[in-house]
């Protein structure tokens, strides 16, 4: 029951950070540098003070800034975003559009980085200063020390270019392939669920470089992690008492150091999700991939503050709503988050 | 540091009542080195002590004098490396522990012979409940339901006197009380019914109240044999038939509870008990400390471990290490001047 009443109280929590996100993301888009009207407009539209006139009275433009907050919320309860300059339509179809590829992207990197981390940091552990533990200590430190662009353009170099194993920058699907059906946007779980396996193949194959580079740096920080917290674990006393007892090896495995050195490895896993959010932009530009950090670079370039808003918020309730799920998986791996100190 | 019980209160050994039977539990010769950056640390050297049924011996020395290493290297629980036993046998009803595979000692542990930890919040593991753990070890051994289990839990915590077994046994060891949780170790290291019980200082961290409370528990159970690990002479006294003192890794005095407190022989378990006479400086008190610091276990002397802190020592203990010789019945020490003495007046 003290899961319960704390994941209930961690959600509530949620609800004030979420307005203050609002708050911070729409009087920054406010205070953008540049004159979006000048872009909307046109050269010559932008210049004529009655063109303009009209435009700020079309959109609420000349009312104050609190006025204008309170238009959006209005409007954000509905599910409307505004309209983006760029598409020329509402910003919330363009992320209903756009965000689905990220999210596969990003769960595809969390997957990488999650398994080889979790595994590779066990391995080094349990081979603590030996040639195991070496090799991954450097594979962790390379993982998360280069740059995702430049690990991006090798990677298309060696896979794509020279050995022509895995497809170049196109994309989620090779040409000649159509999307599958729209069920959540996944495209590998769509072609999955509908049968389609020569889609799913060819969406995984475009999905694995990109995983891969983007997951880099999680994948070093979580083997990292999982090694130190493995270390500690094994030399826990409370496992010298475990071992007294006489219990199997899978016992002491299972329910002594796994639970506790995976406490530290769920925390950032779950920040990895907004991480890798962000890590995105660069990625999906290598990649041409067609997801919201490429939407929020050309929303960017274009001075397109509905749509730059419109991300940053989703983006930040991602983050919040993680952040929040995290606490929760936390606490009810270690009663002593959940039950007080 | 532990509330220190006045010695002269509770130096009053338990009656040598019980017949020393065959031992139950014995360790022979048994060495352990670690490996560390100074170099070979000799942990524990040519220790050797037994305990028959239903008798509790206490080992006593300050920290690092090879106490728990010696213990715990018995019942294959350092870690290997840095440690290594490079020597001897511990006998458990004849079998010897260090012969058997990973598997034959699980079997063993918690089941014929388990141990009680000083600390009882960092042994527990913090993730799971009091009950769970107290009967883990045991449903492996007896294949018990997890209802089974359960019950067993409660049973267990209701004989060591926790009260409230039945809410306690669901809760997790951060919300016990440190006597409390000390006591619900002590049903965990009971649960499997072992024959010999190792107790690794498990009154250090409580209050002196709740001290004299374990030492009551313990007690209480008769038949059980028990080794009994501590710095603490007062705790000891109440509850040891023979006390082994420990030094340097090597056990320097072992007798009867009785004779080691009222006629040390040893000038190391003299000075400890506080009561020895200074010759060079007779004005002096009672001793308090002993001056200087026990010998770097890298780096042992040739000679008698004591020697460079010894008020008696001669040119023997300087070339040659003494062995443990009869003394008195059943008491020995390994002290070329105590061997003097005990030849001189028997």
């Amino acid at each position: 029951m003290g899961l319960v009443r704390f994941a209930t109280r961690r959600l509530l929590l949620a609800i004030p950070t979420l307005f203050g996100l609002l708050v911070i993301a729409f009087v920054l888009a406010n205070y953008l540098p540049g004159d979006p009207l000048a872009r909307i407009l046109g050269d010559v539209g932008g210049s004529d003070p009655v063109a303009r006139a009209t435009y700020e009275r079309e959109w609420g433009l000349d009312q104050p800034i609190h006025e204008r907050f309170w238009i959006y919320l209005q409007h954000l309860v509905t599910g409307d975003l505004g309209q983006s300059t760029l598409t020329r339509r509402g910003v919330a179809d363009d992320l209903v559009e756009f965000f689905p590829a990220t999210i596969e992207l990003a769960l595809a990197a969390i997957v990488v980085a999650g398994t080889a981390g979790i595994i590779l940091g066990s391995v080094a552990a349990f081979y603590h200063n030996k040639w195991p533990d070496l090799v991954v200590r450097t594979i962790a430190l390379v993982a998360s020390g280069v740059p995702v662009f430049w690990l991006g353009i090798i990677g298309l170099q060696v896979f794509y270019l020279r050995f022509q194993i895995l497809p170049g920058p196109e994309g989620r699907l090779g040409r000649g392939f159509d999307p599958p059906t729209h069920i959540t946007g996944l495209y590998t779980f769509d072609a999955l669920v509908t049968g389609d396996f020569a889609t799913m193949w060819n969406a995984m194959s475009h999905l694995l470089l990109p995983a891969c580079v983007l997951g880099s740096f999680f994948l070093g920080l979580l083997a990292r992690m999982t090694r130190a917290s493995m270390l500690e674990v094994l030399r826990a006393p409370h496992l010298v008492t475990a071992r007294s007892k006489g219990v199997s090896a899978r016992t002491l495995l299972q329910f002594h150091i796994l639970p506790n050195a995976l406490i530290p490895t769920v925390t950032v896993l779950g920040l990895a999700i907004g991480g890798l959010l962000a890590g995105a932009v660069l990625t999906e530009t290598v990649f041409s991939w067609p997801g919201i950090g490429r939407y929020a670079v050309d929303a960017a370039k274009a001075l397109d503050y509905q749509a730059i808003l419109g991300v940053t918020v989703l983006i930040g309730a991602v983050y919040v709503v993680t952040n929040a799920v995290v606490d929760i998986i936390y606490a009810a791996l270690d009663p002593r988050i959940r039950l007080g100190e | 540091m532990s509330a220190h019980p006045s010695l002269e209160l509770t130096l009053q050994p338990s009656p040598e009542g019980r017949a020393p039977g065959a031992p139950v539990f014995e360790v022979q010769d048994l060495q352990v080195e670690f490996r560390t950056s100074a170099g070979v640390a000799k942990a524990v050297n040519h220790v050797s002590f037994s305990v028959a049924a239903g008798e509790c011996l206490a080992i006593v020395g300050e920290s690092g004098s090879g106490k728990t290493a010696t213990l715990l290297a018995a019942l294959g629980l350092l870690p290997t490396p840095p440690s290594r036993t490079t020597g001897g046998k511990v006998l458990l009803d004849g079998v010897d522990l260090l012969a058997l595979s990973r598997r034959g000692l699980r079997d063993v542990l918690g089941r014929d012979i388990s141990m009680v930890f000083q600390d009882s919040l960092s042994a527990f593991n913090p993730v799971l409940t009091i009950g769970r753990q107290i009967s883990e070890g045991v449903r492996r051994h007896r294949g018990l339901s997890k209802k089974a289990a359960h019950a067993l839990s409660i049973e267990m915590l209701e004989r060591v006197g926790v009260p409230d077994p039945r809410q306690r046994v669901d809760q997790y060891p951060h919300q016990l009380s440190g006597g409390m949780r000390q006591r619900a170790m002590i049903a965990m290291a009971l649960a499997g019914e072992p024959k010999v019980l190792i107790a690794d200082e498990p009154t250090t961290a409580l209050d002196v109240t709740v001290q004299a409370q374990i030492l009551e528990l313990v007690r209480s159970f008769e038949d059980l044999s028990v080794v009994w690990v501590s710095h603490d002479l007062g705790v000891v006294a109440g509850l040891a038939d023979r006390v082994a003192v420990m030094y340097a890794g090597s056990v320097i005095e072992q007798g009867p509870a009785r004779d080691i407190f009222h006629d040390p022989r040893h000038p190391y378990t003299r000075a400890l008990l506080g009561s020895v006479p200074r010759l060079r400086d007779p004005d002096r008190g009672d001793l308090v400390s002993i001056p200087g610091l026990p010998p770097s276990l890298v780096d042992l002397p040739a000679g008698c471990p004591f020697y460079a802190r010894c008020d008696v020592r001669d040119e023997r203990g300087l070339a040659r290490r003494p062995e443990l010789v009869t003394v008195a019945p059943r008491h020995e020490a390994a002290c070329f001047a105590a061997a003097d003495e005990a030849r001189n007046h028997g």
